[in-house]
């Protein structure tokens, strides 16, 4: 491997890393298109046929990357490709105000009523960037999407953490003529459904009736799981191939990267997924914080810190072992040693506090003197705006005597902190209940009452520990048990993955991850 | 303001207890950012669960540290008093309607920011941004706590004076609200004036027999108005269990329901109060009517507005609670499109109260059914007509109230939006002939309601909490 070759792809890798037109990208990705993992993916849903699409995604999923394959793909079909992005709506809008607007969707209709072969695809890109005067625009758009059914195709994409873009999902999109017939019955609740549970379902593309929602964060979502550590190093390592085929140059960099695929892949898993506020719900999304994102801006980032730093290459081996480690590791854990992996991890970071064993009242100010005592997590997380949200977890665990059942003095402790009004929604105080199995659901229903029963899923969270795979009760087991086993150097990531990945895993009985909403910090 | 109804005390009306400027002060420290933010979810929960929450760590500390904040504002107002009068359970009791009002208050805004209707028509746009209405509420206490006896008339007058029409008209519906809901007891006295003044023949009736007898005797010129206007006052002194000459005192109770009315020459005169007010004998009507079509058969009429913001549990909690602050908002919608554009206004209330007259006159069991838009809003102006509330909307507007109209207009297919986006699961659009109707948000179009009669009464005999009896 030459030190020429090596420094040419990692040129490549920093100017793709970078904020880049549509010309640039296109200049730039032009070879082994439909080799891309994420493309294929797509590819293979049959989003491309349907003629509302609509790809969302936080800053450097591919968005625009992913409206190069569509143009490339849609091209051998003789579709008519045509890119427009908001900022130029927005000049559009303020130089020539809405009917200038009004005469794109003309001269678009114009051709396609004119020719009956034309076909042509609008690609708006960061279209949270138009101004509301061009929501009546987009509207006229979809209206046109459905009166040239199969000759005119409309792709909207756009950073999932806008606020403009919950306006465009939850009233935009749903408000326009005919959205019923793109979206389905109740448009507007159904497109944020499916956009928020898309991350936590790991399904990245909604088919609708005549439309698609690509959630490119979800196709790495399908991947933040130990489990999968070894189809996300395949990924990687194909994607650090896609980079070399498009700058022509070493193959062999991509050898190199293939050797350590699943260290790198463990240290991707290290990354925080975000959360975004949203019209009365949060949505988890990829974004780089002060650690990489798990998307393609953050492989191509961990590829390029792999071949630039020999810290890191000896970091992503220590990593492959621990991997290897964790892989043939059999062992069992129970719920107070996640309770106490999650205390351990979550003291890691600055914006978590663990609290282990203080007495309720400190945080609930209980008008009891005594009162029970309980783990509890504070999470300060900072908004967007600069205020910091408390959210105060209090953790509890079910825990199991020798045949299996749930123990009488775990029941009666659940029921005191709920009958303590312990759990308080509006003040963000959340009673998280940790159960071995689902089977035990029963008694956690029974332990909270039926007065008390709405309460579940908002703010007493009852979380199963059965879901999480044996990579992860391993990983659990050697946080807590063996962590002298874990490399110094590797304990911090280590303590990331637990937090950003294992917690994913952590549902509640609708298959919520209800501890990630809690632990996750905020896009700022 | 008396917390617990004493079978020796007569006097509903008293200083302190019932001085709304006090009621301000308790609302006065909720309004900050940290309060505001734990109201806003509590608002979010209380139309998805009916919880209130009078539990939260927040609640309890502005209660333990709110009599000392209102001590000290008032201390020159009431110098001897204040500490003696504001007793652990007023202010208990005084804590908790400011919550209530507060809480319900937001997650009606929360409603109308989900269906995306009603903001800006039922109620003002800024209406959700109470840090907007601060400086008015502190202005009012700050100019009654200055020293003793200001007169509260005098005071709502010229702050509302020194307010333009946009302002006024901003906070106006948020003061009612809180003078409702503070002084529940007190509007329930005059709910109960108004129940008996809207029978109409009873009242006329009496002030006919009267005046034919006093004719016997000589010298007597009948005078049917004054005889009329005097029985009134008298009912109302009845009903207030207070004596004639204190009905300033009642009017200090009130003030601001009273007096913040921009559409009355003096508001201070009790003549339109007693005979035209829209507001007031709208919620009374309004709440006696739908309890009376919620199937009452051998239940007392409850006519206190706190009680029906208690907290309701289990099934339908959500949308029951949802419901009841949009029934007992309605009329300050109704009063608000009145003020602010000289509109008549079709409210939720109306939209219940048609439907289940309807439902009622189909003695259809509990057999679904479907109704005519067209159907329902006369049914509506037919009940307006009967109750007399369509007589006092023409005193203030010159809409036209023929069902027609009311139908085309947009307060109808808001409040219905309003009602369907609570989650009130016994009403839904359907299209039996054409779709001439819109439904905000989406404009999906309808032209008559789905009614599932048995889930619809369900939620109505929650909203009265008489899933307990």
């Amino acid at each position: 491997m030459t030190s020429q070759s090596v420094d040419e792809f990692r040129r490549f890798l920093r100017e793709t890393t970078g904020r880049l037109s549509f010309e640039e990208v296109e200049k730039r990705f032009s070879e082994a298109l439909d080799e891309n993992p994420v493309f294929a993916e797509v590819e293979r849903s049959g989003a491309l046929g349907k003629n509302v699409i609509i790809i969302l995604g936080g800053r450097g999923c591919g968005k625009t990357l992913m409206l190069r394959y569509i143009k490339y793909k849609l091209a051998k079909e003789d579709w008519d490709f045509v890119y427009i992005n908001g900022a130029e709506l927005a000049k559009i809008a303020e130089s020539q105000g809405e009917k200038g607007l009004q005469q794109i969707v003309e001269e678009h209709d114009g051709r396609l009523s004119k020719d009956p072969e034309c076909r042509i695809v609008l690609a708006i890109d960061d279209v949270a960037e138009a101004p509301e005067v061009a929501h009546e625009y987009l509207k006229n758009e979809i209206e046109l999407a459905r009166k040239h059914e199969g000759a005119f195709k409309l792709v909207l994409a756009t950073q999932s953490e806008r606020e403009r873009t919950f306006q465009l999902l939850r009233t935009v999109l749903p408000e326009a003529p005919h959205a019923e017939m793109f979206f389905g019955e109740e448009p507007a609740k159904i497109i944020i459904e499916s956009f928020k549970s898309s991350y936590i379902n790991r399904r990245p593309v909604t088919s609708f009736r005549g439309a698609a929602l690509i959630n490119l964060d979800a196709y790495w979502s399908s991947l933040r799981t130990l489990d999968k550590v070894e189809r996300l190093a395949e990924v990687i390592v194909k994607l650090a191939d896609f980079y070399a085929k498009n700058a022509h140059t070493c193959t062999e960099c991509v050898n190199e990267i293939s050797k350590r695929g699943r260290g790198l892949a463990l240290l991707a898993l290290s990354s925080i997924p975000k959360l975004v506020d949203a019209l009365e719900t949060k949505i988890i999304l990829e974004y780089r914080g002060a650690e990489l994102a798990l998307n393609g801006l953050g492989i191509a980032e961990l590829v390029n810190g792999f071949l630039a730093d020999p810290e890191m290459e000896k970091l992503a081996e220590k990593a492959e072992e621990l991997y290897s480690e964790l892989k043939n590791l059999e062992v069992s854990i129970d719920v107070d040693d996640v309770k106490e992996a999650l205390l351990k991890s979550c003291g890691v970071f600055d914006y978590m506090t663990p609290l282990p064993n203080i007495p309720v009242r400190s945080v609930a100010s209980i008008d009891t003197k005594r009162g029970p005592r309980a783990d509890v997590i504070e999470v300060k997380s900072r908004m967007r705006d600069g205020r910091k949200e408390l959210r105060t977890i209090v953790l509890h665990s079910l825990r199991t005597d020798k045949k299996g059942y749930i123990t009488s003095g775990s029941i009666k402790k659940l029921k005191e902190l709920v009958q303590l009004k312990v759990p308080s929604e509006a003040e963000m105080r959340y009673l998280t209940v940790l159960i071995p199995a689902k089977r035990h659901i029963g008694a956690f229903r029974g332990a909270i009452g039926p007065a008390e029963i709405r309460r579940e899923g908002r703010d007493v969270l009852p979380i199963f520990i059965d879901g999480l795979t044996g990579i992860e009760k391993a990983l659990i087991h050697l946080l807590v048990k063996d962590e002298k086993k874990i490399p110094q150097e590797l304990l911090q990531r280590v303590h990331a993955v637990m937090i950003g990945t294992v917690v994913l895993n952590l549902r509640d009985s609708a298959n919520v991850p209800q501890l990630a909403y809690l632990m996750f910090p905020h896009v700022t | 303001m008396s917390v617990e109804r004493r079978s020796g005390r007569k006097r509903l009306v008293e200083h302190i207890r019932t001085d709304p400027f006090i009621d301000l002060a308790f609302v006065q420290p909720l309004i900050n950012e940290d309060d505001l933010s734990v109201i806003r979810r509590q608002a979010e929960v209380y139309n998805a669960t009916g919880d209130i929450g009078e539990n939260t760590v927040a609640f309890r500390t502005y209660k333990s540290k709110v009599k000392e904040f209102v001590v000290e504002v008032f201390q020159k107002a009431y110098p001897r008093s204040i500490k003696r009068d504001l007793n652990e359970e007023i202010v208990s009791e005084k804590a908790s309607r400011a919550w209530r009002a507060l809480v319900t208050l937001l997650a009606s805004q929360q409603l109308m920011e989900r269906a995306r209707a009603g903001l800006g028509e039922l109620f003002p746009k800024r209406y959700g941004d109470l840090r907007t209405c601060l400086p008015v509420i502190e202005s009012m206490v700050k100019e009654k706590a200055r020293s003793k006896n200001r007169r509260a008339t005098e005071i709502v007058k010229r702050i509302s004076k020194s307010l333009d029409a946009g302002a006024f008209y901003d906070v106006a519906p948020l003061l009612w609200w809180l003078n409702l809901v503070m002084e529940s007891e007190v509007f329930e006295a005059l709910f109960k004036y108004h129940f008996i003044a809207s029978k109409r023949e009873l009242v006329e009736g009496f002030v006919k027999v009267a005046e034919e007898t006093l004719l016997r005797i000589r010298g007597h010129k009948a005078d049917f108005e004054y005889m009329k206007s005097e029985a009134l006052r008298a009912l109302v002194s009845r009903c207030a269990e207070l004596r004639g000459q204190y009905i300033n005192k009642l009017q200090n109770a009130v003030v601001f329901v009273k007096l913040l009315r921009r559409g009355v020459k003096n508001p201070d005169r009790w003549g339109w109060f007693l005979q035209d007010d829209v507001l007031t004998y709208a919620m009374s009507v309004y709440i006696t009517e739908l309890q009376e079509l919620s199937g009452l058969e051998g239940r007392e009429l409850e006519l206190d507005i706190t009680t029906l913001l208690t907290p309701r549990a289990g099934a339908y909690g959500g949308p029951a609670s949802a419901l009841c602050t949009l029934i007992l908002m309605s009329p300050i919608f109704m009063q608000y499109g009145l003020e602010a554009r000289g509109e008549i206004a079709v409210t939720p209330a109306d939209i219940v109260i048609g439907v289940l007259r309807i439902f009622r006159a189909s003695k259809n069991g509990e057999k679904d059914l479907i109704i005519g838009a067209r159907d329902l809003v006369k049914e509506i102006v037919r009940f307006w007509e009967e109750k007399d509330i369509l007589r006092r909307l023409k005193l203030y507007s010159r809409d036209e109230a023929t069902p027609e109209a009311l139908c085309s207009k947009s307060s109808f297919t808001s409040s219905l939006s309003l009602i369907i986006n609570a989650g009130i699961g016994g009403i839904s659009i359907t299209t039996e002939k054409r779709p001439e109707l819109r439904l905000p948000p989406r404009m999906a179009g309808f032209d008559s309601l789905y009614i599932r009669a048995q889930q619809l009464l369900l939620i109505m005999q929650k909203v009265w909490g008489w899933e307990k009896l």
